[in-house]
């Protein structure tokens, strides 16, 4: 294909393309399957760009990657000696496989995240979110001190309290279809401090050592 | 002589991809294979540097001072813990704000209060000694944590052990910890968020160890001052629950139930206490408690959540054709996955 396409090509995706390349692309486009390619490459980085992907692309990678893997020059041990040899080798396979799982991670990753988004499985990124949210409000806001405890109304505002609340309930939903209650939080019913307490004598029962040990050391001593 | 010289630099060219390439895997095999050796050996090392820290707080005789933060609440204490006969001796005292110690002799506990106070004392003892292990079960930890030996620096004029206890998921929190080479004494600790952020630290500011530590140190002083109520073990009532009618929909990984059907509740907790479950993944734990409640009415509704240093409490309402509940959950855990947690109780069918 001619330098001239891929400039017409170019132009036409930066919406600066003449009248005359526009139909010279066109007439091209029909029988040259690399134009045809490379344009669908382009509009995909422009969406990947312009951030209105769907991770449904269509992109299939697996002959390039297969093609990159046959070419790819290898090490072979020859009497003792590495030499390079371009074709097949058994001796860095496992290498090879490290390298290529790599890449596969990053693109399964890369995935992933995006996927996060929109599913309902937000833990991980929401969970960094709100840790934020809740040390800038007791930085804002100041805590109210309740003895030796910290206790503090939680100051989600409107839209983000609407928003949690149907994430909670999707996540329900999806759990157990019977959880038909949306979750919708209260201050708890006791002194948060008969909670606390309970909570330690639970994990005492159990050994369990990490937080029995903090709880120990920060018991409410106030009379 | 053009077309040598554009095959000479084709072959430069192509001997300096080979290099490119030949360093390329190099470096793969050091990256890939190096800390494969680090971690079979660190591995070894973090068992048995944490398991040696279980033991040292029972076993060992020690005086120190130490800090225990969350959030912006300090509070310093004094312990003092020696090993004669075979009998654990300890003794905590809580330096800031109004005398309280507890003296644990043995299976002998009490609990020292300022002599003007009032009322019952029991709830605010904790249910376990200061000694107790760190962590109890470390290859459970191991399931669900990375740990790893960070590095070896000065602490408390003191060579120690930088230990990391990484959660494999991003839905709970980590620790540091800072060990005493020669003995395993854990010297200082932080727990934090999943952004990093300190929740929780634990730091000796002075600590004695090895030499003898004399009875005295275990005498109340001031006892004209004081009042000492004895804590017997039996003098918290246990009842038995149920735990039938509720189901947790989801936990996250690694943690599994730690409590069985007989538990000891809080007096307060008694009548109204439907449910309660514990779970913990050996480090951190959590409890789901499910209480029936007359109404709602005096009980304002919106987000809310409470924390203390890492723990977290929240409380939910369920309302079914019969009665209206509160279900609570408390635990060390960051706050979204508290709320996943609660979202996923549900009340059995048929009940």
């Amino acid at each position: 294909m001619s330098e001239t396409a891929y400039e017409s090509l170019s132009a036409l995706m930066d919406n600066e393309a003449e009248d005359l390349e526009i139909r010279r692309l066109l007439r091209q486009y029909a029988d040259q399957p690399e134009l045809q390619e490379k344009w669908a490459r382009y509009q995909l980085v422009s969406a990947v760009l312009g951030g209105d992907a769907s991770t449904e692309t269509g992109v299939n990678l697996s002959r390039q990657i297969a093609q990159q893997i046959e070419e790819e020059p290898c090490y072979e041990v020859v009497g003792g000696r590495r030499t390079l040899k371009t074709g097949r080798s058994n001796f860095l396979r496992p290498m090879g496989s490290v390298a290529i799982a790599a890449s596969v991670t990053f693109l399964v990753v890369f995935g992933a995240q995006r996927l996060s988004v929109s599913g309902t499985d937000v833990i991980p990124q929401a969970s960094f979110a709100n840790q934020s949210e809740l040390s800038s409000f007791q930085v804002e806001q100041g805590v109210l001190k309740n003895g030796g405890t910290a206790t503090y109304k939680n100051g989600y505002g409107e839209a983000q309290l609407a928003s949690t609340g149907t994430k909670a309930g999707n996540l329900s939903a999806a759990n157990d279809q019977r959880a038909k209650v949306r979750p919708a939080t209260v201050k708890p019913v006791r002194d948060i401090d008969l909670y606390l307490q309970q909570h330690a004598r639970n994990s005492a029962l159990s050994g369990v050592g990490g937080t029995a040990f903090a709880k120990t050391a920060a018991f409410k001593v106030e009379q | 002589m053009n077309d040598f010289r554009g095959i000479k630099s084709a072959a430069l060219v192509r001997s300096g991809a080979y290099s490119v390439k030949a360093l390329r895997f190099i470096l793969v095999a050091i990256v890939g294979i190096l800390p494969h050796y680090a971690m079979a050996e660190s591995h070894v090392d973090t068992v048995q540097i944490l398991e040696r820290m279980s033991n040292a707080f029972k076993n060992s005789s020690y005086d120190g001072v130490f800090i225990y933060s969350q959030g912006t609440d300090v509070k310093t204490l004094r312990v003092i813990h020696k090993v004669k006969n075979g009998v654990e001796k300890e003794r905590l005292i809580h330096l800031d704000g109004k005398r309280f110690e507890l003296i644990r002799d043995g299976e002998k506990l009490s609990c020292v209060v300022p002599k003007t106070s009032e009322g019952p004392v029991e709830h605010k003892v904790p249910p376990s000694s200061f000694a107790q292990s760190f962590v109890s079960n470390v290859p459970e930890l191991e399931k669900n944590y990375h740990i790893s030996e960070d590095r070896q620096h000065r602490f408390l004029d003191r060579e120690v052990m930088q230990v990391s206890i990484i959660p494999k998921t991003n839905d709970r929190f980590s620790y540091q910890l800072w060990l005493d080479k020669t003995s395993g004494i854990l010297l200082k600790s932080v727990l934090k968020n999943t952004s990093g952020d300190e929740l929780e630290r634990f730091q000796f500011s002075s600590l004695k160890m090895g030499g003898p530590i004399p009875d005295y140190l275990f005498m109340i002083e001031n006892m004209n001052q004081a009042r000492v109520v004895n804590i017997s073990k039996t003098s918290s009532e246990k009842t038995r629950t149920t735990n039938k009618g509720w189901r947790v929909g989801w936990i996250p990984t690694g943690f599994h139930s730690i409590m069985s059907d007989e538990v000891e509740v809080a007096p307060t907790f008694m009548g109204n206490l439907e449910y309660m479950k514990a779970y913990s993944d050996g480090l951190f734990s959590f409890s789901i408690l499910v209480e029936k409640i007359e109404n709602f009415e005096n009980f304002s509704s919106g987000e809310h959540s409470s924390t203390v240093g890492a723990t977290t409490v929240m409380s939910r309402k369920f309302t079914d054709l019969k009665s209206n509940y509160s279900i609570t959950l408390v635990g060390e855990l960051p706050v979204e996955t508290v709320k996943r947690i609660l979202a996923s109780v549900v009340q059995e069918s048929g009940t």
